[in-house]
């Protein structure tokens, strides 16, 4: 016979709530305090990186004129493929420093929802190439094959 | 008058807890880093078998007629070469084994709820980011040495730089 004296939500699992078990220790706050930090020194490269290619090829495109055009779009294509991970990677950085430091679940979120776009990104670009690999490796076969 | 739910907290607690928004955004990081430590893999296979076959390209190529001095130079340094290469490989490979430890013992643990496997995964991105940056920072070092020796080099020679 069941019991009619438990509470009614004794099944009751809230969608936000983490399974029995996981935890966030002391030693996962360390180590995404350290990951944080290396993330951080990352980012801060990789800004550093994007202003200077900006700087070269700014520099470049304003002494050849209207032949700098090709360089403003390279420019504009290296910004499209460089600045989203370093954003990312900073946006994480920021955000996991902010969640140890309140002990704020949102910015927990926000930090790792940004680490999943960095992963993303990464890994869409990386199949990308590697498509790029196969259709070049196929039609090198080709070519070979008709010779 | 109250309400049935006045009590419930929809998850408004200052902790910090894996949610289930968290844990989805783990599992998406943890299949996207096991598909990127695999390409490393097999990138790294094939850059092995590239490092390997230095001396046999190099012999090929002075067997063709390209004896130059540059490629008695080139020969001279083969070992050399081989042994700069492989350990960019084995660095390469570390790096993508802390990745593709990160990737399994995250899906490991939110899959079994394991606690240790948590712990574990996020040891190895740290592990990941920490030997990252160490040879970032040792990469630019061995920059600034090589523009050093450049400009020593050239001002030595008499060569007016920049």
């Amino acid at each position: 016979m069941d019991n009619q004296n438990q509470p009614l939500d004794t099944d009751f699992q809230s969608g936000s709530n983490p399974p029995e078990g996981l935890r966030i220790t002391q030693t996962i706050r360390q180590y995404w305090r350290e990951s944080s930090q290396w993330a951080l020194f990352f980012a801060i490269l990789g800004f550093i990186y994007i202003g200077l290619i900006m700087l070269i090829f700014i520099t470049a495109s304003s002494k050849l004129g209207s032949a700098g055009i090709p360089i403003v779009f390279m420019l504009l294509l290296l910004s499209a493929f460089v600045l989203p991970p370093v954003w990312f990677v900073f946006q994480f950085a920021q955000n996991i420093k902010k969640a140890l430091r309140d002990e704020d679940n949102l910015a927990a979120t926000v930090g790792f929802r940004n680490l999943r776009r960095l992963y993303q990104f990464v890994g869409v670009l990386t199949a990308i190439i590697l498509g790029f690999y196969g259709i070049t490796l196929i039609f090198t076969f080709m070519f070979l094959a008709a010779n | 008058m109250e309400y049935l739910d006045q009590d419930f907290q929809a998850d408004t607690t200052n902790q910090l807890e894996p949610t289930r928004t968290i844990r989805q955004d783990w599992h998406t990081s943890a299949r996207w880093a096991n598909f990127l430590a695999i390409t490393w893999f097999v990138f790294t296979i094939i850059g092995l078998i590239g490092t390997l076959s230095i001396g046999a390209t190099m012999e090929q190529l002075a067997l063709l007629g390209a004896d130059s001095p540059g490629m008695e130079l080139l020969m001279a340094q083969k070992t050399p070469l081989t042994i700069m290469f492989l350990a960019i490989l084995a660095i390469y490979t570390a790096l993508a084994w802390f990745q593709f430890r990160f990737a399994k013992n995250m899906r490991h643990a939110l899959q079994f709820t394991d606690q240790d496997a948590l712990e574990q995964s996020w040891l190895q991105f740290r592990n990941l980011f920490r030997w990252s940056g160490i040879l970032v920072i040792a990469m630019i070092i061995f920059y600034i040495a090589f523009i050093a020796l450049i400009g020593t080099t050239m001002m030595g020679a008499g060569i007016p730089v920049g």
